[in-house]
Formats: structure tokens, C-alpha cells, sequence
């Protein structure tokens, strides 16, 4: 098996370099597509991308290293749980009021059913920017140069060790770079769009980011199960948002409008 | 019995564990049925239960005060072969800042609780007992873990908590504030952890990454990797420790947190990102080899926050959005005086610190207790008192004292700090013209100094403004006067505020003057651990 996919290291190096500039690419159709039942469809393409860039990385780095791999378990059940969430936020279930903590699980999880379904007319109306089609994919442009200027130049100047598994792994390069992009096109969606559903998909795309820059940057075993475990505790801090924020924002502001989130001014 | 280092740092980590477990027990109808326990009892038990934590805390910290007075090296504890906690004097003057609130804000949790019933409202004292417990244990973690990675998972940990602390009332405007809390500063955290991962790109390999090892390593380290690690944790954790431009969740959070969260907010979180940079910040210097670019750096990020909380300062606002603008300008004022960088300079910069905290938990503290009174005056629960100092005539001297105290007058606690920093601003700006015949470094220095006073000038004429709304006027009828217990924590804030404003105290029970020279021993590298 490891002989196996030592001959094919070569032809699963460049689907990983492909994989990578496909997830950019989702990044960027978030940032510029004019509705959240896209951006919600881009997500998950992005998200199963972003597992199968994992699973090739950890198969042609000998030895196997476990808790590199388990990353690949975070977009996956991102992919699962983010829709139904996003689309629970969407239509508000009151039944989610319940008090018992049994009963207001029992409660989301019934909201969860079918929930995706009911949220797609009022996808179909959000997702507007703030900035017109051409200008946003011109500013997506511009971060991209912009992160694969900053990786390039950190490479360059990082020491002699860290420098040669960039050189053998060019692939990483470009993933640092990608990385790095989608780090600044989540930010910049999170500004450019007007409703909250949207700006929580560019924090998400943000974190798709930081997921690909922790798998390829980090060179020493010795380090893996500590940035993996941040990892686990940011998405614990996601579905906080999306699990009880986001649905409570939208019952108490009856919109999901950013412009109705603004009863603190001053 | 004595008891040794590692004993008293594992008994600051248990004290809030065990009493987050013991609010939680409490609301098991099984637990109170076999304690005999009414709602009532169970209630006043959790409120006991939290301020014995914080008790226990708070002298186990000043025990450990003394134990790492007399060690060259710092507290390490190991389980399984990994170093999990680290303590050294820098660790142990922010721990006893933090315990130091937590304490006094612990006092005020039944009576925020007791307020929101009087008014019908949901009060949920067992999600706020365990909640107020995890968020004092989190705070405890991000000051004593030993690793930059694990010190980025106690800073999401502290997040998640003071999160739902802030969207408690889940109403509109706690929701609102504590969407775009977890919103602007998820973001942040993203560039503190790629920050790390920089840092950790540069870490030799087969290295462990712990502030041990860092400080060993720090001269051999990547100049320029090293460098861009210390941007990103800036901008991340900055954005966390409230420094502008990253400020745009402070007064949202502040002003709709409960008071005593907005106590722990103001005076505690803040400085815990702030520890977080500081020790980034000794790792860049041991690598460069001097403080040129991290001072730089904290100078601009300091004073562009004084500057910028002078107009918001200024403008209409809420009393509570007001005090938390003010943390932005205090924040600006510690940063400065880190990025002058001189000993005295530290030392102040770190004084600073305490002394604001102290100053704000009194300020959040004792408008909470007269939010509270007026209240009961049929006020709205975010309504604006007016009148205090004829309605409530202690509170009203607590808050006037403690609003002069805040703005810098002597003779109390901030005013000595600031004129440490403005000292040392002076002395550095004199060598710096003495050392270097380049005009710009001169200038530079001279415009910073000038626009740091006249910043603190325009905010003292701020403050007043609202600070005179707030007390002198008609009061409504029925206001109710405080307890006795709610009054005597904030008079004994005010004797730390007033003391502090007069000598740095160094008894032989509590030197806080030599734990602060440790402390700035600490941040310079000046100690056996980082000497090479």
C-alpha cells in the first residue's frame, strides 16, 4: 500500500495543488455570488475540498500521523452541520424557546429536519454586497496577490529547515499562500455583505483558511496535537455561534439584516 | 502546614473548577433533595460557594507571591513528561491582578441576580454562578499555561465565556453586543494563532514549544519570522485586548454586560491579552537582541488608542459605554508606556495596569449598585441615574472619588502610574536626543509626549462632563440605598485606589514593588532562564 502510493506521490501532489486552487476558487465565488443559497452550496464544495486536501497531505508524508489526519473530520462535519444551522438561524423555530436542556435539544434537532428546505426562499433574497460584482472579484484579486506575495516572501526568509520542506513540497507553498488568501477574502466578505447569515459564511471561509495553513505549515510532528486541538476549540467557538447566537439574534431583531443589527450606537 | 508552589498554582486552577462543578450540582433536584435544600438556601449556598473560590484564589496567589520571590527559576508543572503549567513573576503579578477582581466582582453576583428578579426578569443563577466560575477559571489558565499554543486555547476558552456571560439577558441589545464581540474577535484570534504557527515555523526541530525552550532558543530564532509573528499576535490578540482599531466591540460589550462581568471585562480580560502579547513581546526581544521594533510597535498601537478614545470620550454616550472608552484610553496608556521600554517605564506601564483595573471594577462596580437602587425607583433597567450624590450619597462619593481617580488626578492610583510613564517618555525622549543626532527620532518622541498629555487633558474635561450629569441633579423618589455588604467592597477598592496613589506597597506580607521589579526582570530577559 505505502510502495502503492509512493509511485504515485507525483500525480497525488499536483491533485493536491489542484484541490488547493479549487478551494480558492470556491472562496472567491463566495465572495462574489449574489445569494446565500450559493455561498451556502460553495461552502460545502469547499469543505469536502478542504477534507480530501488533508487526507492526500497526511497519505504522502510518511510516517502517518494521526492527529494530522483527524483534521480532515472538522470540514467534513462542518459541511454536515453548517447548512441545516445557517438555514435553522434563517427561519427561526420558535420551538427552540424551551427551557429544559433535554427538551431544547430535542428542539433543535426537530428544527434541524428539513430546516434547509424552508431557509431557501430567504437565501434566494440575501447575499447582496455592498460593493458591485466587478469590483468585489477585483478586490478577491488583489488579496489573492497580496497572500501569495506575503507567503512567497516568508518563505524566502525562514530558516534553512523550514525553508526545505517548502522546496521539496512546492505544493506547500502555494497551500501557505492559499491558505493566507482565504484568510483575507473571509474578512473582506464578512465587511462586503449586509446580512448576518453571509458574514458568518466569511468567518467560516476564514477558518477554512486557517485549517490549511495549520495542515501545511506545520513541519514538526512534535507540535501537530496542540495546533489540532486549537483547531477543535475555534470550531467549538463556531458552533456556539451558530448553534445559539445566531438564531437568538435573529428572534430578538426579527431580521437578518446587518442593517437591523444596530440598536448600539454611540 | 506549608505548602509548596506547585500546590498553591494547582489550588488557584481547582478553586473555580471545583466551584463551576458545585453550581452546577446545586441545580440537580437529586443534590438538593438529599442536602434538605430550598431554592432559597441553594441560591445563597452558590453565592457562597463562588466567593469562596475567589477567597481561596486570592490567597493562594498572595502565597505564591512569597514562593517565587525566593526562586531563581520559574514553577513548572509536568504530567506524563509534557510541561502543562508555567509561572514566573510576570505570570504571578497578573494572576493576583485577576484574582484581586474577581473577588470583589464575586460579592456583587447574588446582588445583579437579586436585582433582576426584583424586576421579573429571568435571572438563571445557576448558569450564571458556573458560567462566572469557568470564566475566573479561563482567565486563571491564560496566565499560567506553558505554551503559546495552549495559551491561544485558554484565550478561545475565555471567549466562549464571556460570550454567553454578555448575551445572558438575551435580549436584544446583549444579544447584539455579544454577536459583534464573538464576531470582531473570532477574527482576531485567527491572525494570533498564525502568529504562532509563525513563531513555530522558527523553533528548531525536535524542540518542544514552551516559554522554557522559547527563551532558550530566542537568540538562534528567525529574525524576520520572528518579527511577523509578533505583527500578527498584535493584531490578534490586540484585537482582544481592546486596542484600536479593534476596539469596535469594547463599549457594545461593556455597556450591556451585566456590572460585575463588565467589572472582570474592563479590568481582568483586557490585561490577559495583554499578557498574552507581553510574552510574545519577550520572545521578539530575545531574538532582535534589543526592544526597538516591539516598542515601536506598542508606541504606535498606544498612542493611536489614547488619541482615538478621546473623541468618543468626549461625545453623548451612556455612562458605561463612556467607562468603557475609557478602558480603550487606559489600554492606549499601558501600551505606550511598554513601548518606551525603559525599567521605570515597565514598571509603571505594569502599575498602570493593576491600578486601572482596580479603578474600573470600582467605577463598574458601584454604577451597578446604583443602577440597581434607581431601579427600584421604577428606572428602566438601562435607564441613566441622575442625582446620585443627593439619592445615594456614599455611592455618589465612590463614584466622583473614583471618576477623578480614573481620569488621573492625584491623589490617587492612575495619577502615580501616569506620571511614572510620562517620566520615564521624558527621560527616554532626553537619551534618545542625547545618543542620536537624527531630529525625527527627537521630533517624533517630543509630538508623541505632547499629544499623550493634551489626550489625557481633553479626557479629564470628559469625563467631568459626565461624571456632573450623573451626580448632581433631582433625584426621582424611592431610590433605595445600598446594603452595608454591597458598600464595604467598593470602600476597601477605594483605600487600594487611594494607597496606590501614594507608595507602591512593600510589606513583608504583600511586597507588591518587588514582584513588579521581577516582573520587568522578566520582560527585559533579564533573568537566569533567559540570560545565556
Amino acid at each position: 500500500m505505502l510502495q502503492i502510493i509512493h509511485d504515485l506521490s507525483p500525480l497525488i501532489n499536483s491533485l493536491n495543488t489542484l484541490l488547493v486552487f479549487a478551494i480558492l476558487f470556491f472562496a472567491m465565488l463566495i465572495s462574489t455570488t449574489s445569494t446565500i443559497q450559493r455561498m451556502v452550496s460553495y461552502y460545502r464544495l469547499q469543505a469536502v475540498g478542504l477534507a480530501v486536501i488533508v487526507v492526500l497531505t497526511v497519505a504522502t508524508a510518511p510516517p502517518f500521523n494521526g492527529a494530522l489526519a483527524s483534521i480532515a473530520a472538522l470540514p467534513i462535519m462542518m459541511a454536515f452541520l453548517v447548512p441545516p444551522l445557517l438555514a435553522r438561524a434563517t427561519i427561526v423555530a420558535p420551538a427552540a424557546r424551551t427551557t429544559a436542556p433535554s427538551r431544547r435539544v430535542r428542539a433543535v434537532l426537530r428544527d434541524l429536519s428539513g430546516a434547509e428546505r424552508s431557509a431557501q426562499r430567504v437565501w434566494l433574497q440575501y447575499g447582496r454586497s455592498r460593493l458591485l460584482p466587478t469590483m468585489t472579484v477585483a478586490v478577491d484579486l488583489l488579496l489573492t496577490i497580496f497572500g501569495f506575495v506575503v507567503a512567497y516572501q516568508l518563505i524566502t526568509r525562514t530558516p534553512s529547515a523550514v525553508q526545505s520542506h517548502f522546496t521539496k513540497n512546492s505544493p506547500e507553498i502555494n497551500s501557505l499562500a492559499v491558505g493566507l488568501s482565504m484568510l483575507l477574502i473571509g474578512i473582506f466578505t464578512m465587511i462586503n455583505r449586509r446580512d448576518i447569515i453571509s458574514q458568518i459564511i466569511g468567518l467560516l471561509v476564514m477558518e477554512h483558511g486557517l485549517f490549511l495553513v495549520v495542515v501545511k505549515v506545520i513541519v514538526q510532528p512534535a507540535l501537530t496535537v496542540a495546533f489540532v486541538g486549537s483547531l477543535f476549540f475555534y470550531v467549538l467557538i463556531t458552533l456556539l455561534i451558530l448553534v445559539w447566537l445566531l438564531p437568538e439574534l435573529h428572534r430578538v431583531s426579527h431580521s437578518i439584516d446587518l442593517d437591523d443589527q444596530c440598536e448600539l450606537k454611540g | 502546614m506549608p505548602i509548596s508552589a506547585e500546590q498553591a498554582v494547582l489550588g488557584v486552577v481547582l478553586a473555580p473548577l471545583v466551584a463551576m462543578a458545585c453550581a452546577l450540582l446545586l441545580a440537580w433536584p437529586l443534590t438538593r433533595r438529599n442536602l434538605h435544600l430550598s431554592d432559597p438556601a441553594a441560591e445563597r449556598l452558590r453565592t457562597v460557594v463562588t466567593i469562596t473560590a475567589s477567597v481561596v484564589s486570592l490567597l493562594l496567589t498572595l502565597g505564591l507571591m512569597g514562593l517565587i520571590e525566593g526562586r531563581t527559576d520559574p514553577i513548572e508543572i509536568e504530567v506524563l513528561g509534557t510541561t502543562w503549567l508555567y509561572l514566573d513573576a510576570l505570570s504571578v503579578f497578573f494572576l493576583l491582578l485577576v484574582n484581586l477582581i474577581v473577588l470583589v466582582a464575586s460579592f456583587y453576583a447574588s446582588h445583579y441576580l437579586a436585582t433582576r428578579k426584583a424586576a421579573h426578569l429571568p435571572a438563571h443563577p445557576t448558569l450564571f454562578h458556573a458560567l462566572f466560575n469557568f470564566f475566573h477559571l479561563t482567565m486563571v489558565l491564560v496566565l499560567i499555561v506553558s505554551s503559546p499554543v495552549y495559551l491561544w486555547i485558554a484565550v478561545e476558552l475565555t471567549t466562549i465565556a464571556s460570550t454567553i456571560l454578555v448575551g445572558f439577558r438575551q435580549d436584544r441589545r446583549a444579544l447584539e453586543a455579544a454577536w459583534k464581540y464573538i464576531v470582531v474577535t473570532s477574527t482576531g484570534i485567527i491572525f494570533a494563532l498564525v502568529g504562532t504557527l509563525l513563531l513555530a515555523m522558527a523553533v528548531p526541530p525536535g524542540d518542544e514549544m514552551n516559554w522554557t525552550t522559547l527563551m532558550a532558543d530566542a537568540p538562534a530564532l528567525d529574525a524576520g519570522l520572528v518579527q511577523l509573528s509578533f505583527l500578527f499576535v498584535l493584531v490578534g490578540y490586540g484585537t482582544k485586548a481592546g486596542f484600536a482599531p479593534m476596539h469596535t466591540w469594547l463599549p457594545d460589550l461593556h455597556g450591556e454586560a451585566p456590572y460585575p462581568i463588565s467589572a472582570l471585562l474592563s479590568g481582568v480580560l483586557l490585561k490577559c491579552a495583554l499578557y498574552a502579547i507581553l510574552r510574545f513581546m519577550i520572545i521578539t526581544n530575545a531574538t532582535l537582541g534589543g526592544n526597538d521594533f516591539t516598542s515601536g510597535a506598542l508606541l504606535i498601537c498606544g498612542l493611536f488608542s489614547l488619541v482615538l478614545a478621546v473623541p468618543l470620550i468626549l461625545k453623548e454616550n451612556s455612562f458605561k459605554r463612556v467607562l468603557a472608552y475609557h478602558s480603550l484610553e487606559h489600554m492606549g496608556i499601558i501600551a505606550f508606556g511598554l513601548g518606551v521600554g525603559t525599567s521605570l517605564a515597565l514598571f509603571a506601564a505594569l502599575l498602570h495596569a493593576l491600578n486601572h483595573a482596580v479603578t474600573k471594577a470600582l467605577m463598574f462596580l458601584t454604577y451597578g449598585v446604583v443602577q440597581g437602587g434607581y431601579q427600584q425607583a421604577g428606572m428602566a433597567e438601562r435607564g441613566n441615574p441622575v442625582g446620585v450624590l443627593r439619592a445615594m450619597p456614599i455611592s455618589g462619593i465612590l463614584l466622583a472619588l473614583g471618576g477623578l481617580a480614573l481620569v488621573g488626578s492625584p491623589p490617587f492610583n492612575i495619577f502615580l502610574s501616569e506620571f511614572m510613564i510620562l517620566w520615564a517618555s521624558l527621560t527616554r525622549a532626553s537619551a534618545a536626543a542625547a545618543s542620536s543626532p537624527d531630529v525625527v527620532i527627537e521630533s517624533a518622541f517630543v509630538v508623541a509626549i505632547v499629544l499623550f498629555l493634551l489626550s489625557l487633558a481633553l479626557i479629564f474635561g470628559g469625563l467631568m462632563r459626565h461624571l456632573g450629569r450623573l451626580l448632581i441633579d433631582t433625584p426621582p423618589q424611592g431610590v433605595r440605598h445600598p446594603t452595608v455588604a454591597q458598600v464595604v467592597p467598593l470602600v476597601m477598592l477605594l483605600a487600594v485606589v487611594i494607597v496606590f496613589g501614594v507608595t507602591v506597597p512593600s510589606f513583608a506580607l504583600f511586597d507588591l514593588s518587588k514582584l513588579l521589579d521581577a516582573s520587568v526582570k522578566v520582560i527585559q530577559c533579564l533573568t537566569p532562564t533567559c540570560l545565556p
